[in-house]
C-alpha cells in the first residue's frame, strides 16, 4: 500500500510537533460518541421498561443512575475537549515555528529564487482553498478517529442485535430488507463518491479562480496618489468586473451541481434509513426484541450507514489532498547547496582582512548573461573604496558576491590566503557591515533595530545614533531606545522618514562594527547639508576599517583612496579620482563631468 | 537544567501578563470616558441588518427571498422526524400487522426526504448566490478608498481605524457582509421552533417549561460569562498575534533577507515567534478553561433538565395520560426545544456581533469628504497659474503646523525648483497643490478658481506627477504608462515615445513581451521587478505620458546614476513646454533648468529667486550650493 506514502511521511513529521495531540483526540472522540450511544442505550431501556410495566421506583432509578452515568461520560469530554484544543494551538505554533525557521535557514540565492518563492506561495495558497496541505490532512484524520469509533461502537450493537434476530430462522421478508439494505447503502456510496470526483473538480476551478483574487488583492495595492491621478481604477475596475462575473458563474455552477449530484445520495440515503425501520418493525412484530430496541437500532443503523460511506469520502479526501502534501514536503526538502566550511575567522583586532577577487564572473539562476564578468580585485586593509557606475553595471552584485550572498559563477575570492567557502559561513558574514540600498527596518523598538538583537548596549547604540546624525531626533523620543519605529503594533510609535530610516541602517552597521563597512547609496535621500555632514564624518565613522562606498553621488569619490568604475558587468577603469579624470576617454570623466558641470 | 529555565520562562511570561494587565487597567481607569462614547453604538443593531438587506436586495432579490424561505423546511424536519416514532411505536404496541409498518414508514420517510432536499436546494441556492453580493461589495469598497473620497482622509487616524475595522472584517475569518443571514435565518427558524415546539409542550405540563427555561437562562449565563471575559481580554494578544504574523511575513521578504543573513537575525526572530505564541497561548489556555466550565456547567444544566422531564412524563404516562409513543414524541420535542434555545443564545450573540460589524461598513461609507466630488466648473486650457494664499498645514493630530504661511504665484508654464532640507514641508507643498490635501487654513487658486471649485476627479486630470514613494501594481507595462487612457487609438506609440524620452525603452523592448509584459514577478510567474532606477524611469515616463498642465516632480533622479540624471536635465525645457511645474530636489543641478527656485525652511518660504539672484544673496540656498558643489568644485581646482 504505496498509495499513501507521502501522507504516511508527512503525518510523521507533523505529529511529532506535538506527539500528545492525536492520542488525545482520539481519547476524546471516544468519550463524545461514546455519551451519544450511552444515551440511544438509556431511552431504549426507558422506554422498554415502560412497555413491560415496571414499577415507578424502578423506573426512576434506572433514569436517575443513566442520567448520572451520562453527565460523567460528558464532562470527561469537556474536560478532554479542552487538552484537545490547548494541544492543536502547539500542535499549530510547533509547525509554523518549523516552517519559518526553514524560511530562515535558507541560503540567499534559494531564498530569491523563483521557483521556491512559488512554492512558498502555492503552501499558502493551497491553505486558502479547503485547507489543502497539513490542514487538510489533520482533518481527514480526525474524521478516521471520528469513523473508526462510530464503526466500534456500532459493531457491538450490529452484534447484540445479530444475536436476537438469530432466534428466529432467516428468511423470507428479513432476507429481501436485508438485501434491500444493503443495496440502498452502496448505491448510496456509490453516488456520493461519483460526487465526491467531481465535485472536487468543480471545486478546484473554483479555488484556482479565488486565487486569482487573492493575488490581486496583493497585485494593485492602494496606493491613493497615484491611483487618483493616473486613473488606474479603469484598468483594475476592468479586471474586476470580468472577474466577479467570472466568479458569480464558477461559483453558482459549483453549488448547482453540488444539488444535482448529491441528491441521488440523499435520496437512497433515506431509503437505506427507511429499510433499516423495517427490518427493525418486522423483527419487532415478530417478538425478536422489545419496541424500546427500535430507537436504539435505527439510531445507530443509520450512524454506522453514514460512516461506511464517510470512510469511502476521506479515503478519497486524503487521496485527493497528496498531491498538496507533495509541494509542502518539497519546501521542506529544498536543500541548502552552498558550500560551508569549517575553518574559524581569525579574530583580529588589527583588523587584517586582506581580500581579493580572482578572475571573478557571475551568473544569475535562469539568466543568460553575465552580470559581473572576470572581476580581478585586491581590497586593500583599511582602504576607502568607492564603487561607481550606471544603473546595472554590477555594484550590487559585486556587493553581494563579497558577502557571500552568492557564489561566484566562476573564479574564486580569497581572504587571507583561503577561498571564502572555506571558512565558517556566520563567521564570515560578521566580516561585514553592510547598509544595503534597500535596507530594511523592522516595527521593532528602536534598540532591537540598531543592535538587531534582543538586548541591547544603551552606550554603543546611543553613540552610533550620534555619530549618523540622528541625535537631535533621538533626543526628541521620550522613551528613547524603546521607541517603536513605525505605528504598526503602538499608537506611541514613531513614523520616521526615508533619510531618518537611512541614517538608523547607518548607525546599524556601525554598531556592528565589523572590520568592513560595505555602505550601497547611503545617502540618497538626505539633503545636501546632512550628505555633508555623513561626508565629513565619515573619516571618523570608517576608522580603520575598511570602507567601500557606492554611490551615484561622485563627489562622494573625493574621499576615497581609490575608485572603480564599473560598466556592464565588467571593471573598466581603476584609479585616484586625479588619475581617472586625467582620461577623457574613460567612463568615469564621462559620470563625473555629467554631473560636476553644474556646479563649477 | 532544561525544566528550570523552562519555569524561569513561565514565570517572566507571568509578570510580563500581570504587568500588561495592570497597565490596562490604568489604562482603561484613564480612557473611561473615552470608551465610554465608542461603547454608545452609532448604529441600532437592527437598523444595521435592514441595512444590509437592502444591501444584498438590490444586488441580488433572489437571494433575500431564499434565505427567509429556508425557515419552513427547517421547522418542519425536526418536528416530523420527532413523531414519527411515535407513530411506529404506538401502531406495534397496538399490535399492527407488518404491512400497516411499511406504509407508514414508508409515507413518513417520503415527507422527510422531500423536506430535506428541499431544505438542500434552498441552501445550495443561497451558498450559490452568497459570494456574488460580498465580492461586488468589497471591489466598491476599495474602489471608493482608492479612487472615490478624498485622498486625505486616508492618512487619518479615525478614517484609518474605521477604514481598519471594515478592511479587518472584510478579509479576515468570517466576513459579517457575507455571512449575516446564516444566523438571521437561523435566528428566524429557531424562534419559530420554539413558538411550535412550547405550545405543544404548554398543552401537556407547564411545569416542563419552566424548568427547560431556568435551564437555558443558566446556559445563558455561562456562555455570556465566558464571552464577555474573551471580549473584555481579546485586546491583551491582538497585538501579539499581528505581530506574530508580521514575523511570518519578514521571513519570507527576500530584500530583508539581506539583512537577515548579515545581521544574524535570525536567532532573535524565531526567539520572538516562540514568545509571541507562547503569550497567546497562555491567554487562549485561560479562555478555554473558562469554557471548560462553562461546558461543564451546560452538561450539569442538561443533566436537571432531561431528569425533570423524564420524572414528569413517567408520571404522566404512568398515569395513564399518554402512550409510550407520546411519550417518547414529547421527551423528542424537549430536547428539540433545549437545543434549539441553546442554539438560539448562540445566534442572538453571533448575530448582534455581525450587525455591530456592519455598523463598521455604514461608517466607512458615511465618512465625509470636504472636496468637490459632484458638478465642477469647466477646467481650464493650455498652461495654468497657481496661487497660494497665506496657506497653512497641520497633519491630522500633529502638534506643529507643517506649512505656515505660504503665499506663493506660480505664473503659467512657469517651472518652479522647490528646496530645503528633509522635513521642511516641500513635499506637503506638492500635494496641496496637486489636490491631495486641503489646506488648513488659505486657499490655492489654479487659474483663479479654488481646487473646490472644480470636480476633483477632474481637476486630477490636469496632473502629471512623480511622488517620491515609488509603487509597482500588477499592470502591464504598457497599462502602467498609459493607465488614463489605454483605449486611445496611438496610445502604444505615445507610450513607446515616452518611455523613450526616460529612457527605460530599451530596457522594456528587451522584455519577453516587450511592453505587454506585467510588472510583479510575486503575481505573474512571467512578470519582471525592475530595480529602484528603473521604476523611476517608469514613473517618469508615465508623468510625460499623461502630459498634464501642471507637472510636478519630486526628487525623480534619487536613484539615477548621473548619465541618466543628465538625461532628464538635458530633456526637462523640452518636457515642460507649455506646462506650469513645480521640480523638488536635493540635487541643486536641477535647479538651473527652472526659473524660479524657492527655498522652504520650517514650513516658511525663507528665499525665492534664480539661482543667480539667490547666489549673490548669499544667504541659504548659497549655503548649501556651496556645501554640495565643494567636492566638485575641491577636484577641478586640483
Amino acid at each position: 500500500m504505496n498509495r499513501y506514502s507521502i501522507t504516511r511521511r508527512t503525518l510523521r513529521m507533523y505529529s511529532a510537533y506535538n506527539p500528545k495531540y492525536f492520542p488525545l483526540c482520539f481519547l476524546m472522540t471516544l468519550f463524545k460518541n461514546a455519551s451519544f450511544y450511552l444515551s440511544l442505550w438509556m431511552s431504549a431501556e426507558i422506554v422498554t421498561a415502560l412497555y413491560e410495566g415496571r414499577e415507578r421506583r424502578e423506573l426512576y432509578l434506572l433514569v436517575t443512575t443513566t442520567l448520572l452515568g451520562l453527565f460523567a461520560v460528558r464532562a470527561v469530554t469537556a474536560v478532554l475537549d479542552r487538552a484537545v484544543e490547548t494541544a492543536l494551538e502547539i500542535l499549530e505554533n510547533n509547525e509554523a515555528a518549523a516552517f519559518n525557521r526553514k524560511t530562515l535557514s535558507l541560503d540567499y540565492d534559494k531564498i530569491e529564487n523563483p521557483e521556491i518563492r512559488q512554492l512558498r506561495r502555492k503552501i499558502d495558497e493551497n491553505k486558502c482553498i479547503n485547507y489543502y496541505g497539513v490542514i487538510n490532512m489533520r482533518q481527514s484524520i480526525q474524521w478516521l478517529m471520528e469513523i473508526g469509533v462510530n464503526l466500534m461502537f456500532s459493531g457491538a450493537l450490529f452484534a447484540e442485535m445479530i444475536s436476537l434476530m438469530a432466534r428466529v430462522p432467516f428468511r423470507g421478508i428479513g432476507v429481501a430488507l436485508f438485501a434491500a439494505l444493503c443495496g440502498c447503502e452502496v448505491l448510496t456510496i456509490l453516488f456520493q463518491s461519483r460526487s465526491n470526483t467531481k465535485g472536487a473538480k468543480y471545486w478546484d476551478e473554483a479555488g484556482e479562480h479565488m486565487l486569482w483574487e487573492n493575488r490581486m488583492g496583493r497585485g494593485y495595492g492602494s496606493f491613493g496618489m497615484d491611483n487618483r491621478i493616473y486613473r488606474q481604477e479603469t484598468i483594475i475596475g476592468r479586471f474586476y468586473a470580468k472577474f466577479n462575473e467570472e466568479h458569480r458563474r464558477v461559483h453558482s455552477k459549483v453549488f448547482k451541481m453540488n444539488f444535482v449530484l448529491n441528491a441521488p445520495s440523499v435520496i437512497f440515503g433515506f431509503l437505506t434509513e427507511l429499510c433499516s425501520y423495517l427490518i427493525i418493525c418486522f423483527y419487532c412484530t415478530l417478538g425478536v426484541f422489545p419496541v424500546g430496541n427500535i430507537i436504539k437500532y435505527v439510531g445507530y443503523l443509520g450512524r454506522a450507514a453514514s460512516s461506511i460511506g464517510d470512510l469511502f469520502q476521506v479515503m478519497s479526501r486524503l487521496k485527493s489532498n497528496e498531491k498538496f502534501l507533495e509541494t509542502y514536503l518539497a519546501y521542506f526538502d529544498v536543500k541548502n547547496d552552498m558550500y560551508q566550511g569549517g575553518l574559524a575567522v581569525e579574530k583580529r583586532s588589527d583588523k587584517r582582512f586582506d581580500i581579493e577577487f580572482r578572475n571573478v564572473s557571475f551568473r544569475y539562476a535562469g539568466s543568460e548573461s553575465f552580470a559581473l564578468k572576470n572581476i580581478n580585485l585586491n581590497l586593500k586593509v583599511g582602504e576607502r573604496l568607492a564603487v561607481v557606475g550606471m544603473n546595472g553595471s554590477g555594484k550590487t552584485t559585486f556587493i553581494k558576491l563579497l558577502c557571500r550572498l552568492y557564489d561566484p559563477t566562476e573564479g574564486e575570492i580569497i581572504m587571507n590566503d583561503f577561498n571564502i567557502r572555506k571558512y565558517d559561513y556566520r563567521q564570515y558574514l560578521d566580516v561585514f557591515s553592510v547598509v544595503f540600498q534597500d535596507y530594511n527596518l523592522l516595527a521593532m523598538p528602536l534598540g532591537n533595530n540598531v543592535a538587531c538583537a534582543a538586548e541591547w548596549d544603551k552606550e554603543r547604540a546611543e553613540r552610533c545614533l550620534e555619530e549618523v546624525g540622528f541625535g537631535e531626533r533621538y533626543k526628541g523620543m521620550p522613551k528613547g531606545l524603546e521607541t517603536p519605529v513605525y505605528k504598526n503594533f503602538d499608537t506611541d510609535g514613531v513614523e520616521i522618514s526615508g533619510g531618518e530610516a537611512q541614517k538608523v541602517a547607518l548607525a546599524r552597521a556601525l554598531y556592528k562594527d565589523a572590520p568592513f563597512i560595505i555602505l550601497d547609496e547611503p545617502t540618497a535621500a538626505l539633503d545636501p547639508i546632512a550628505e555633508a555632514d555623513i561626508y565629513a564624518k565619515f573619516d571618523q565613522i570608517v576608522g580603520d576599517k575598511t570602507a567601500i562606498y557606492i554611490s551615484h553621488r561622485l563627489s562622494s569619490c573625493r574621499f576615497c583612496d581609490r575608485i572603480v568604475v564599473f560598466h556592464e558587468g565588467r571593471i573598466v577603469q581603476t584609479g585616484t579620482h586625479e588619475e581617472l579624470l586625467g582620461d577623457a576617454e574613460g567612463k568615469y570623466y564621462e559620470l563625473w563631468n555629467a554631473q560636476a558641470q553644474y556646479y563649477t | 537544567m532544561k525544566d528550570k529555565k523552562d519555569k524561569k520562562d513561565k514565570n517572566e511570561l507571568k509578570s510580563r501578563k500581570d504587568d500588561d494587565v495592570k497597565e490596562h487597567k490604568d489604562k482603561n481607569k484613564k480612557d473611561k470616558n473615552k470608551d465610554k462614547d465608542k461603547k454608545k453604538r452609532k448604529y441600532s443593531r437592527l437598523g444595521s441588518l435592514a441595512w444590509a438587506v437592502k444591501n444584498l436586495w438590490h444586488l441580488d432579490r433572489w437571494f433575500v427571498f431564499f434565505i427567509f424561505a429556508t425557515v419552513l423546511p427547517e421547522v418542519l424536519y425536526p418536528l416530523i422526524n420527532g413523531y414519527f416514532p411515535k407513530e411506529l411505536i404506538d401502531r406495534i404496541g397496538a399490535g399492527a400487522d407488518f404491512r400497516e409498518l411499511v406504509l407508514v414508514a414508508s409515507g413518513f420517510m417520503l415527507v422527510l426526504t422531500l423536506m430535506q432536499l428541499l431544505k438542500f436546494f434552498i441552501r445550495s441556492r443561497c451558498d450559490a448566490r452568497h459570494y456574488y453580493p460580498t465580492t461586488i461589495f468589497q471591489t466598491r469598497m476599495s474602489a471608493r478608498e482608492n479612487y472615490e473620497i478624498d485622498y486625505e482622509n486616508t492618512i487619518k487616524q479615525d478614517y484609518k481605524e474605521i477604514s481598519g475595522y471594515a478592511w479587518r472584517d472584510a478579509t479576515w475569518g468570517r466576513c459579517a457582509l457575507e455571512f449575516f443571514w446564516e444566523d438571521m435565518s437561523n435566528v428566524l427558524f429557531h424562534l419559530t421552533s420554539i413558538v411550535t415546539y412550547v405550545s405543544l409542550l404548554t398543552v401537556l405540563n407547564p411545569f416542563l417549561l419552566m424548568v427547560v427555561t431556568l435551564a437555558s437562562a443558566a446556559s445563558y449565563f455561562t456562555v455570556r460569562w465566558r464571552t464577555v471575559y474573551y471580549e473584555k481580554n481579546k485586546h491583551m494578544w491582538e497585538k501579539e498575534n499581528r505581530k506574530k504574523d508580521y514575523l511570518k511575513s519578514l521571513s519570507g521578504n527576500f530584500s530583508l533577507a539581506k539583512d537577515i543573513k548579515l545581521y544574524g537575525l535570525e536567532g532573535w526572530l524565531d526567539r520572538m515567534m516562540r514568545d509571541y505564541q507562547a503569550y497567546i497561548l497562555m491567554w487562549n489556555k485561560r479562555c478555554s478553561l473558562r469554557g471548560l466550565w462553562a461546558g461543564l456547567l451546560a452538561g450539569l444544566m442538561t443533566l436537571v433538565q432531561n431528569g425533570a422531564a423524564y420524572f414528569v412524563l413517567i408520571g404522566t404516562l404512568l398515569g395513564g395520560d399518554i402512550t409510550v409513543g407520546e411519550f417518547v414524541f414529547y421527551f423528542n420535542l424537549l430536547m428539540g426545544l433545549g437545543g434549539f434555545v441553546q442554539d438560539i443564545i448562540g445566534d442572538v450573540a453571533h448575530l448582534n456581533t455581525y450587525a455591530d460589524k456592519i455598523g463598521y461598513y455604514r461608517d466607512y461609507f458615511d465618512y465625509p469628504d470636504r472636496f468637490n466630488h459632484g458638478k465642477g466648473c469647466a477646467l481650464p486650457e493650455g498652461p495654468v497659474t497657481i496661487e497660494l494664499k497665506d496657506v497653512w498645514y497641520r497633519y491630522d493630530g500633529a502638534e506643529n503646523d507643517t506649512l505656515k504661511g505660504i503665499t506663493l504665484s506660480i505664473g503659467a508654464g512657469e517651472r518652479l525648483a522647490l528646496v530645503g532640507m528633509n522635513g521642511a514641508g516641500k513635499t506637503t507643498l506638492i500635494k496641496l497643490i496637486c489636490g491631495m490635501f486641503m489646506p488648513t487654513k488659505g486657499e490655492i487658486l489654479v487659474d483663479g478658481k479654488k481646487i473646490e471649485e472644480y470636480n476633483i476627479e477632474e481637476y486630477y486630470s490636469l496632473i502629471s506627477a512623480v511622488f517620491q514613494e515609488i509603487h509597482p501594481i500588477a499592470f502591464t507595462i504598457f497599462e502602467f504608462v498609459a493607465s488614463v487612457d489605454p483605449d486611445r487609438s496611438g496610445a502604444r506609440e505615445d507610450a513607446a515615445a515616452a518611455m523613450k524620452a526616460a529612457g527605460i525603452y530599451d530596457k522594456v523592448q528587451g522584455l519577453s513581451h516587450g511592453m505587454d509584459t506585467h510588472l510583479m514577478k510575486g503575481i505573474y510567474d512571467d512578470g519582471v521587478d525592475f530595480s529602484g532606477g528603473e521604476m523611476q524611469k517608469l514613473v517618469l515616463a508615465r508623468a510625460i505620458y499623461k502630459d498634464g498642465a501642471i507637472l510636478v516632480l519630486d526628487e525623480p533622479t534619487a536613484a539615477l546614476d548621473p548619465i541618466a540624471e543628465n538625461n532628464l536635465y538635458l530633456q526637462y525645457k523640452e518636457l515642460t513646454r507649455g506646462k506650469t511645474s513645480v521640480y523638488i530636489s536635493h540635487r541643486f543641478a536641477s535647479t538651473r533648468f527652472c526659473d524660479r527656485i524657492v527655498l522652504l525652511e520650517d514650513g516658511v518660504i525663507k528665499e525665492a529667486g534664480t539661482h543667480d539672484e539667490l547666489m549673490a544673496k548669499n544667504g541659504r540656498y548659497a549655503y548649501m550650493f556651496g556645501v554640495q558643489s565643494k567636492y566638485y568644485k575641491e577636484a577641478a581646482v586640483e
